[in-house]
């Protein structure tokens, strides 16, 4: 059994840090309050909450967790909540 | 040469009063070398966003949303009070006064003699006041303000909530060449308050319907144009923000047809879906907006179609 598959907060973390650091990669916002909220939607969706003047950027990752313990995003997908 | 005495013939002022701003036509300072004035009045009433229970320090949530992240303000003193409100006032007052000049494309409207007949343009002049909601008084737009501690670096504003840093420039995104693109939120926001939207707003990549969000990534731009616009992410002014007093000139003088940047942008996008292929930008030529100062023209001059941008010997 993969370290990620060990305990469900073990498998939260592995998904969690691969949808950080995609995040890293690919978001490209300059200001803000940085990440709001990181929740749990479904069992393999994700969404972050970033704080922005005048809206949260929302990205919703879902991901898969593979036998080796590897997560793999299978999507990504950019919403927002205005303010 | 001798010149003509100037004599105006038309002394006017019309003033109208609209949700979001006043808007004055001013014809008594029409002569060869002067245009109207349109000014557009904004009052704002500024309300204090103290810590709860008289405390010096405290916190409040961003966007107001009790859900969201508290970050930790402090107690406004009657200095800090008044210097906000003045640099406010003092710094989006001239972003937005006298930029654009609207070009009066209609025989006779407003035409006033002065040796000869002249058509004068539109010269756009922005009046802001902010004044303390607890004074007493009418505003246009209410606007709330929380004074951050020197330790928080965001606080989550918007259109009526601000907070003490919104008139520092701060970098909102990164263009094409990959600088920095840096933006003063409180005259980005005086552009929603005069009733404009985002920079692509109305565009197939930001669409305004009702189930629409129009503070999307995409409406702030993410074409090199459009991201430094000041509706975008930036500090640009373009033609298109002189909307506010394109569209009063049209109210006021019961002349021409003008949109909004958005609903012409819209506008294009619905007849590209209907008709394929890149379709013309529907914005009307009425008070068509300059950034350059348009001299008043002879009905010879308008008749040809002329531009008098250099001072004429009249
Ligand atoms: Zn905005």
């Amino acid at each position: 059994m993969s370290e990620c598959a060990r305990t469900p907060v073990e498998t939260s973390r592995c998904v969690i840090e691969a949808i950080l650091r995609d995040l890293s990669d690919t978001y490209t916002g300059l200001d803000g309050g940085g990440i709001a909220s990181i929740t749990q939607d479904a069992t393999w969706k994700y969404t972050v909450a970033i704080a922005r003047e005048e809206r949260l950027d929302l990205i919703t990752y879902t991901v898969v967790l593979h036998d080796d313990g590897m997560v793999e995003i299978t999507d990504r997908a950019k919403s927002t909540k205005s303010y | 040469m001798a010149l003509t005495p100037v004599r105006h013939v038309v002394h006017i002022k019309t003033t109208k009063r609209y949700a979001k701003y006043d808007a004055e036509l001013d014809t008594t300072v029409c002569d060869r070398y002067n245009n109207a004035n349109l000014t557009l009045t904004m009052r704002l009433g500024f309300r204090q966003i103290n810590p709860a229970g008289g405390a010096a320090s405290g916190t409040y949530h961003d966007y107001g949303d009790p859900t969201k992240p508290a970050r930790t303000i402090v107690r406004w003193t009657p200095g800090s009070w008044s210097r906000w409100k003045t640099n406010f006032v003092r710094s989006a007052q001239p972003f937005w006064n006298g930029k654009f000049w609207l070009v009066n494309n209609f025989p006779t409207c407003l035409e006033f003699e002065d040796g000869q007949t002249y058509r004068p343009n539109i010269y756009c002049r922005f009046r802001l006041s902010g004044a303390d909601v607890a004074a007493g008084g009418s505003y246009h737009h209410t606007i709330d303000v929380v004074r951050l501690d020197p330790s928080e670096s965001f606080f989550g504003s918007h259109s009526t909530l601000y907070d003490s840093n919104d008139t520092q420039p701060t970098p909102k995104d990164t263009d094409s060449t990959g600088a920095a693109v840096m933006q003063r939120a409180h005259v980005h926001e005086i552009g929603h308050l005069l009733g404009m939207g985002h920079a692509t707003q109305g565009s197939a990549a930001c669409p305004q319907g009702p189930r629409d969000d129009t503070n999307a990534d995409a409406c702030y731009g993410t074409s090199d144009h459009d991201m430094h616009s000041v509706m975008g992410s930036g500090m640009a002014l373009y033609t298109v923000h002189a909307f506010p007093w394109r569209w009063a000139a049209a109210d006021i003088t019961g002349k021409g047809t003008v949109r909004s940047p958005a609903d012409n942008r819209e506008l294009r996008a619905r007849r590209t879906r209907l008709l394929g292929g890149p379709q013309p930008d529907p914005t009307t030529n009425d008070w068509s907006a300059k950034m350059v100062r348009h001299y008043p023209r002879t009905q010879d001059e308008a008749r040809l179609g002329q531009a008098i941008t250099r001072r004429p010997s009249r």
